[in-house]
């Protein structure tokens, strides 16, 4: 343990560093590090914290909450925050509408207003279900980091996590032969892995069983993944969980467990896994196919599909998974 | 010429009655004596054991060879209608011994079995109309794939 509270091994030529943050374990791997490599590690978790302190919808105080209470007023917000409101809203724009951060009324109503340790003790309801509304149309002024969100309230989980791993690649290029950065199962990877060409990324089965859905043998990207079979919980007997359909402010009901989308960026990645999941299991293929993005679904039954881009990318999968 | 004629009626008797057993889709071999059944005034009869027996002349009608015609087509219908209910009697008792012999182990003392049913389990079964159920499907076995190659990391519920 580092005198920062960071859990560190160092095994000849290889670094590993994990720490908590967003609520997720953080793992930052280094391959050959060099002479700075830990002081670069440090400036992650601090990035890792600027962010979680100035996007997280757990506490009032947050830039994002403000600027959320402010409505249509402007309010000043950190860079950091300011650049996924941007990213965010460019999302928004290229996908259609389809991905739309404005789910944070829904979450609250369903009980998901603080981290995912404490639900338990919150008190949840089912949200009246919405018509579709119009599209997000915030105001940014970037030479003095101040944002007019509008008058519904957003929420920044869906691609603040991605944004960290961005940040965090940056900031340790070039301080070691290969990199790995993964927060809570959005991760990115640059060069060689430590046992083949690539980096092989599971994709984890999200009914339970030990074997992976898929393996990915993959470099220089980003993965990320959405998945609703951690995080549910149950509402009047009801199933409840965190992926918000905007269309109707209720959870998705798509068919899907899971869907994991590889990127170059990981903030993209992230809003491609939203948009596959709210597509649903007839159309994914060819969502993804239209894009020509890689991409591997898990529907509820245990079936795995995969887009054709997918297909140069995978050195293991099955066709079905079980609990 | 009269013998010639004689000749080709003769011929289309014979294979009138083994168009009539085709249709009722057995072959000729399946036919087997049966009380009921009407004689054909020009088919032969087959028994059980194989042997052929002459065939009997029905006199009725006979001085009117159209007459003879029809009758002799009706014969056939009911004899074909015959023929397929042992037919289906047949291949009950064809699955029953099937199935017998998948459940027993098969005899290996030498017996030939003849005349007796315990060397196969199989005991013969009167005529029923309830159906034999279906044999079932041997299970098709499906080979478990190779293990997923070890980690770097994972991507997951987020």
């Amino acid at each position: 343990m580092t005198e920062q509270g960071l859990s560190q091994q160092e095994v000849s030529s290889d670094m590993t560093t994990t720490f908590n943050a967003m609520g997720s374990t953080v793992t930052v791997r280094i391959l050959d590090p060099g002479d700075d490599a830990q002081r670069a590690i440090e400036a992650v978790r601090e990035k890792f914290s600027t962010i979680e302190r100035t996007c997280t919808r757990f506490d009032a105080n947050s830039d994002l909450m403000v600027a959320n209470a402010r409505g249509r007023r402007w309010a000043q917000v950190a860079p950091e925050c300011l650049d996924v409101l941007r990213r965010a809203h460019r999302a928004h724009t290229e996908t259609g509408g389809i991905f739309d951060p404005r789910t944070l009324e829904s979450l609250q109503t369903l009980g998901y207003d603080r981290s995912w340790e404490r639900i338990e003790e919150s008190t949840r309801v089912w949200p009246t279900p919405t018509r579709r509304v119009r599209m997000w149309h915030p105001s940014f002024d970037e030479a003095r980091s101040r944002v007019r969100i509008g008058s519904r309230p957003v929420d920044l989980g869906g691609i603040g996590k991605g944004f960290a791993v961005t940040e965090s690649m940056k900031i340790l290029r070039g301080h070691g032969r290969s990199i790995l950065v993964e927060a809570g199962g959005d991760l990115a990877v640059q060069g060689p892995g430590p046992n083949s060409a690539g980096w092989r990324v599971h994709v984890e089965n999200p009914l339970g069983g030990e074997q992976p859905a898929a393996v990915w043998e993959i470099t220089d990207v980003a993965v990320a993944t959405s998945s609703i079979y951690r995080r549910q919980w149950q509402i009047e007997g009801r199933r409840a969980h965190h992926l918000i359909d905007p269309r109707t402010g209720m959870p998705a009901e798509s068919g899907l467990a899971s869907v994991t989308v590889v990127h170059p960026d990981a903030p993209t990645a992230e809003v491609w896994t939203k948009v596959g999941f709210l597509t649903g299991c007839a159309d994914i293929r060819s969502v993804f196919d239209d894009v020509k993005l890689p991409a591997v679904w898990i529907t509820d039954d245990g079936r795995v599909g995969y887009s054709k881009a997918a297909t140069p990318l995978l050195t293991w999968k099955v066709s079905r998974v079980h609990a | 010429m009269k013998t010639t004629t004689t000749a080709r009626w003769s011929a289309i008797a014979v294979i009138a009655p083994l168009t009539a057993a085709a249709f009722a889709g057995t072959t000729l071999w399946a036919q087997v004596n049966d009380p009921r059944a009407i004689t054909s005034p020009v088919a032969a009869q087959a028994t059980s054991d194989g042997a052929v027996m002459p065939a009997q002349v029905d006199t009725t009608g006979a001085g009117d060879p159209q007459n003879r015609v029809n009758q002799s087509a009706e014969q056939i219908r009911q004899r074909a209608k015959a023929v397929r209910a042992k037919a289906r009697e047949i291949r009950r008792e064809a699955r029953q011994i099937a199935e017998a012999s998948t459940s027993t182990p098969s005899s290996s003392n030498g017996d030939s079995g003849s005349g007796s049913s315990s060397s196969s389990g199989w005991v013969p079964q009167g005529a029923s109309n309830t159906p034999a159920p279906a044999p079932k499907p041997a299970p098709v076995v499906v080979p478990a794939p190779a293990p997923a190659p070890p980690a770097d990391t994972t991507t997951g519920a987020s």
